[in-house]
């Protein structure tokens, strides 16, 4: 932590004014039927509650469409250099899922993504503690203290009935809350994680691949592909061409096109096989590739999933499975 | 829950062990207990021992007819009347067997069901779905739920109709949709699935209850619904056999709509 300070709650909406000046400003808001993450144009739309938007923030970082090329009469005047951007009332799931996924795989690799880095370097990130574990959240499993992060520019607490305890991590964080915040300089030592044993797949990959009962697993599923779009860890993309620009749009694996090859042939044949590599990316290979598993237990997927099914029993069902005697 | 509901479950229950114990069925397409009180678990329960965490109440509103395709017989459907009609559209389109399903309607009264095998009461049903129509304003209406849709396809998915193996909004050839997710793609998309529903939808709502965004734009397929019935006395699925307005041509048709 570089500084803390404390902010009035009644205060949070002029910052947010003062930031609408210079950035772009992402926070949630609600569209009637929805909590949702949206640009702002006036602070007063902002919703504050613990409640966690239904999708993730994950489109300002990486659009679910985004021109990436163009040539002839199309100009590529268009694809311009990221805006810069705040994203506001950031949950620690959310925070981790962009430090430990998305950064990692747009921007650490062997491959760099430009557009991704861009926006990502001209974006700060807000974090706001929350006070509750949501139906379906089980971010306590996943390793995430839900009250505290130093994922982000900023790290808003509650403390006591009127007040935040805003944390900067980065200089960035600590520019923005010197000029855009009314605050008091106050100490602040976070308190620690109340957090549970890590809910890990810890069995070999062969043996997930082919001892967990895949069919059943995946019996009810309708293949909507709305947990992946809802999650801030899922990061698929495909490419689609219109005359003469390409873009870049969000895919899913829950989607019987995902992975289709020109031949007609697909390498993950149904249902139960896209289910599988929904749940061996996650918490298998992305763990062997980058030592992180795509999954912070934010819970969105559960909370949205028309057939019920909730990700973190079937992570406790595969992780018995695996690790049983018997072929499933 | 209360005494009404407990009582259905138990007479579900009795169907179901019956059916097994028989070897009616091999398993029972149903709602059960999940961690989270809201949220019911679409199941597929494969022996009686399955059968004790059977849900049943307002909460289980999602269409389950479309998880019988693909099933080897016989699956036990715990039905309620758009249910199945969705399997008489099933049968209508060579999709399914009527031998292959068992129906167990759970429904006010079993004349709501154009087809069933066994039948439980139920006092309090779930209101019936059709949406009214915007009246004024109703551009705006369909824009701001246009901007509000994210292009999942959850809704496509959720819906008995929307089997094709390969939907209209992912062929290349021809190549149907604009690029990206914007209004274009959306509304090319809504108005498609909307024209491929005129006539066939049975008013489950699923496309409703499974959107991610609680977007409405069922009553567009609504006021098709209301068209083939004003115009042809025509409701899906309500009878094994009977032609879809749009999948039955008539060289006396008086009413040749929008083909004249
Ligand atoms: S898999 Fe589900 S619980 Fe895990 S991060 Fe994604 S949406 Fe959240
Ligand atoms: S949200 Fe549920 S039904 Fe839809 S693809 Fe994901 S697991 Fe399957
Ligand atoms: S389910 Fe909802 S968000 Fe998804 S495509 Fe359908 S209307 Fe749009
Ligand atoms: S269009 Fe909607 S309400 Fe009609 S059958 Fe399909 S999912 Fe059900």
């Amino acid at each position: 932590m570089l500084l803390s300070a404390s902010v009035k709650i009644s205060s949070v909406k002029d910052a947010l004014a003062a930031l609408l000046k210079d950035y772009e400003v992402a926070a949630p808001v609600s569209d009637g039927a929805n909590l949702l993450y949206s640009y702002i144009t006036d602070p007063n739309d902002v919703v504050f509650s613990d409640q966690l938007p239904y999708k993730s923030p994950k489109e300002f970082l990486l659009p679910q469409t985004e021109k990436i090329l163009a040539f002839g009469e199309d100009s590529a005047e268009d694809i311009q250099e990221a805006k810069k951007t705040v994203i506001f009332d950031v949950r620690p799931c959310d925070l981790s899922a962009f430090k430990r996924i998305t950064d990692k795989v747009f921007s650490e690799g062997k491959f760099k993504d430009g557009f991704y880095m861009r926006r990502r370097k001209a974006s700060a990130t807000i974090g706001m503690a929350c006070k509750s574990l949501k139906p379906g959240c089980f971010c306590n499993l996943r390793g995430i203290d839900k009250s505290y992060s130093t994922e982000c520019d900023i790290f808003l607490t509650p403390a006591g009935e009127d007040e935040y305890i805003a944390a900067a991590h980065t200089p960035v964080g600590c520019d923005l809350l010197k000029s855009c915040f009314r605050s008091v300089p106050a100490a602040f030592s976070p308190e620690p994680a109340e957090l549970s044993e890590t809910l890990e797949i810890c069995s070999e990959e062969k043996d997930v691949f082919e001892k967990v009962n895949w069919d059943a697993m995946s019996a009810s599923c309708i293949s909507c592909g709305t947990c992946t779009f809802v999650c801030p860890a899922c990061h698929c993309f495909d490419f689609k061409d219109k005359g003469s620009v390409r873009y870049r749009v969000w895919d899913s694996c829950m989607y019987s096109a995902f992975t289709l090859h020109a031949s007609g042939h697909n390498p993950r044949a149904g249902k139960p096989e896209r289910f599988r590599q929904r749940f061996m990316h996650k918490y298998v290979y992305m763990l062997k590739n980058i030592g992180e598993s795509a999954c912070f237990g934010c819970g969105r997927c559960t909370r949205k999933c028309p057939a019920g099914i909730n990700a973190r029993r079937v992570l406790e069902c595969i992780k018995a499975e695996a690790a049983g005697g018997s072929d499933g | 829950m209360t005494e009404e509901k407990l009582s259905i479950i138990e007479a579900l229950k009795t169907i179901c062990e019956d059916l097994f114990s028989k070897r009616v069925i091999s398993r029972v397409l149903a709602f059960t207990e999940g961690e989270i009180k809201e949220i019911p678990v679409v199941s597929l329960i494969t022996n009686p021992e399955g059968l004790k965490g059977l849900k049943w109440d307002e909460s289980c509103n999602k269409p389950l007819a479309k998880l019988l395709l693909g099933l080897k017989p016989k699956t036990a459907i715990i039905a309620r009347p758009y249910d199945a009609r969705a399997v008489v559209m099933y049968i209508n389109e060579n999709q399914l067997k009527r031998d292959d399903v068992f129906i167990i309607g759970v429904g006010k009264d079993a004349s709501d069901f154009p087809v069933f095998d066994a039948f439980a009461k139920d006092p309090s049903p779930l209101q019936s779905a059709r949406e009214p129509s915007p009246s004024r304003g109703s551009l705006d209406f369909f824009l701001a739920e246009i901007d509000r849709c994210i292009l999942c396809y959850a809704c496509r998915q959720a819906c008995w109709g929307c089997y094709c193996p390969s939907c209209f909004m992912e062929r290349g050839i021809p190549d149907w949709t604009p690029a990206g997710v914007g209004r274009e793609a959306k509304i090319a998309f809504h108005l498609g699935r909307t024209m491929h529903l005129a006539g066939r939808c049975v008013e489950c709502g699923g496309c409703k209850t499974a959107c991610p965004s609680g977007v409405n734009l069922k009553y567009l397929i609504d006021s098709l619904t209301q068209m083939c019935y004003e115009e042809y006395g025509h409701k899906a699925g309500m009878e094994e056999g009977a032609r879809d307005p749009l999948s039955d041509y008539r060289c006396d048709d008086g009413q040749p709509g929008f083909l004249e």
